[in-house]
């Protein structure tokens, strides 16, 4: 009877794990924190400000903003909000592992077109690959819901 | 998969937006349903049939592609 209600407790709290979202209010928040972070990293490359420091903070508020508004929900949470939130993360996990393939191969190209001497093969920064990962989740997700 | 929600709708004479409040999903999950775009769960399709009162496959068909 208690082994009985461990496993029913865990499943319960597993449940809850994969139901986890913020409130729907989050998702205009994590946009604004977003942009509000871009505008302040292109005034910052504009007007010659942006230090290492400040970049390296900029970039991670961008990451946040950008998994605040992957994680809120809908105004309506229902099976089907949940059918393409599943479809819609691993759309974006393949299109991020083909994009941490290919970018590389284009950087070199385009450099060695332009007839860049620096053209190198270089990886794909972590900030690069998060920040895809998690816009493509969001478009594809905005992108399945509208075409049901 | 062909469905005739669109029909027992009509004949229960409810909106969809009151159709989807009753078995607790929203109106666009509805309408993706009516129009054959989304399939149901288990729950979902159990939940139209008390509503309906009729068994599921007298609203839910296979196709010949199912």
């Amino acid at each position: 009877m208690a082994k009985e209600t461990f496993c029913e407790a865990e499943e319960r709290r597993f449940e809850k794990f994969k139901r986890f979202g913020l409130p729907h209010s989050f998702k205009k928040i994590g946009i604004a924190i977003v942009i509000i972070g871009f505008i302040i990293m292109i005034v910052g490359k504009i007007a010659d400000f942006n230090t290492l420091s400040l970049k390296f903070i900029l970039k991670r508020v961008i990451l946040v903003g950008l998994l605040i508004a992957a994680l809120s929900k809908e105004k309506v949470e229902d099976e089907m909000i949940r059918t393409i939130r599943g479809q819609a993360f691993s759309m974006a996990f393949i299109a991020g592992v083909v994009y941490t393939l290919v970018q590389p191969l284009i950087n070199y190209l385009v450099s060695f077109v332009a007839k860049d001497d620096k053209s190198l093969l270089e990886d794909v920064g972590d900030f690069q690959v998060l920040w895809f990962l998690l816009t493509m989740y969001l478009l594809f997700f905005y992108m399945i819901k509208k075409r049901l | 998969m062909k469905n005739r929600i669109k029909i027992e709708r009509a004949i229960l004479d409810i909106t969809q937006d009151e159709l989807a409040k009753k078995i607790g999903v929203s109106r666009q999950t509805i309408n993706s349903i009516e129009k054959g775009r989304y399939v149901p769960s288990t729950v979902l399709a159990l939940k139209l049939s008390n509503l309906f009162d009729k068994p599921i496959n007298e609203f839910f068909f296979l196709e010949e592609t199912d």
